[in-house]
């Protein structure tokens, strides 16, 4: 099917039946992100970013579109990896991110929980089993990478961490919460995150957010980003996989639905932040980071986990 | 590697092979001549948004006329973790 602006073959249809070729996709991907940005005023002149990078094709993509927007102004742009320890999976993904960022010498910080933390993430789902402490591996995967990169953030004068999340991520987030009756989790989501400002957190942004999960694998093979398939293997344990598979079925019977649910959300998140912005932060008793409670849930997991930790050394 | 056959051709059929990345398998399926990316996918199950096809190494739409002896890849958009 040619491109609706030119004569070449289309590699991609928008939801309004367009036919876009590699050049003009690049231009309405981009066009698309750069208006995030700026409505939603997600990066100022001069500020430094941390792209959190998993070594997948999405923030992968945003580290290459970052790059090329920022690198040659004032500011400051840098990726982050986290190494869980997951065994055959995130060193795969690990060793991709590397390449790429030798190749455009751009500068990459890697942390493992294991020096972080003391532990793995195989290891602290192993002690979780054997001892019912019902720790999911996501859920301890997700705190503690949260933890580290905020983090590291602060430590390194970073004011954003940008990620990768598109528009499918946000739709299965706001499904997953209204299903499990989470209204305040809810409040912490849109592009840019947080309910309460607070000089403990780098803000979150999300450039990609109105981007849909195929249009990122799109743009990222178009810009020579290998885009492969390494499963998680704690993926099947996963909440997250069941809304997804959900949200995609109903995807084909109702084209729009996803940017439908993101966009309803979108008018319904100011009063949600309203809603939750008299919710009292905290400090952490033991780390000193923001938290709703006295202790934040990255230092709870530590204490669950820190009696048996022994016994795997 | 196991290849599947699936048939669901006319008189008038044609046959593509088609790699579904997210499961790593190959399958030989015999379509209508004429038919599409789309008619593929709805063959195999899977959804239009899931996937971004690669018809002898170029990426194309869910609306590409297929020819008798193509190789498609159908790429997985979903991350792995």
């Amino acid at each position: 099917m040619v491109c609706k602006d030119c004569e070449n073959n289309g590699v991609y249809i928008s939801l309004s039946g367009r036919s876009l070729c590699p050049r003009h996709f690049k231009r309405y991907f981009e066009t698309k992100v750069m208006r995030t940005i700026k409505k939603y005023d997600l990066l100022r002149y001069g500020e430094k970013v941390l792209v959190a990078c998993s070594g997948g094709k999405d923030s992968t993509a945003l580290l290459n579109f970052l790059w090329n927007l920022i690198k040659n102004k004032n500011g400051g742009i840098a990726a982050i990896s986290v190494d869980e320890g997951i065994a055959g999976y995130r060193d795969i993904k690990l060793r991709g991110i590397v390449k790429f960022c030798e190749e455009r010498e751009i500068l990459i910080h890697i942390y493992s929980f294991k020096e972080y933390y003391g532990f793995t993430l195989d290891e602290a789902v192993k002690i979780s089993k054997e001892n019912k402490l019902d720790l999911k591996p996501c859920y301890i995967c997700g705190i503690l990478r949260r933890n580290l990169i905020n983090n590291v953030a602060k430590e390194l004068g970073f004011s954003k961490v940008a990620t990768g999340h598109n528009l499918d991520d946000e739709a299965q987030t706001i499904m997953m919460n209204y299903l499990r009756g989470n209204p305040s989790l809810l409040a912490r989501l849109g592009p840019k995150t947080g309910v309460v400002s607070n000089e403990g957190f780098a803000q979150r942004i999300k450039p990609f957010y109105f981007c849909t999960e195929k249009e990122d694998t799109i743009y990222a093979l178009l810009n020579g980003i290998e885009v492969d398939f390494v499963q998680c293997p704690y993926h099947v344990e996963n909440y997250r996989l069941e809304i997804r598979d959900f949200l995609n079925r109903l995807e084909s019977t109702i084209p729009g639905v996803k940017h439908g649910l993101v966009n309803n959300f979108l008018r319904i998140l100011p009063l949600l932040k309203k809603e939750f912005s008299a919710s009292r932060v905290e400090r952490c008793k033991i780390c000193g980071n923001p938290s709703a409670k006295n202790t934040c849930r990255a230092c709870m997991i530590k204490m669950k986990l820190e009696p048996f930790l022994k016994r795997v050394d | 590697m196991q290849l599947h056959f699936i048939n669901v051709a006319g008189v008038n059929s044609m046959r593509i092979k088609a790699f579904i990345q997210r499961v790593g398998e190959t399958k030989l399926v015999d379509l209508d001549e004429g038919s599409r990316v789309e008619d593929l996918l709805k063959v195999l199950g899977i959804s239009v948004s899931e996937v971004v096809p690669v018809k002898n190494g170029v990426i194309v739409t869910e609306r590409e006329i297929l020819r008798d002896g193509d190789e498609i890849k159908l790429l997985s958009v979903v991350s792995g973790g």
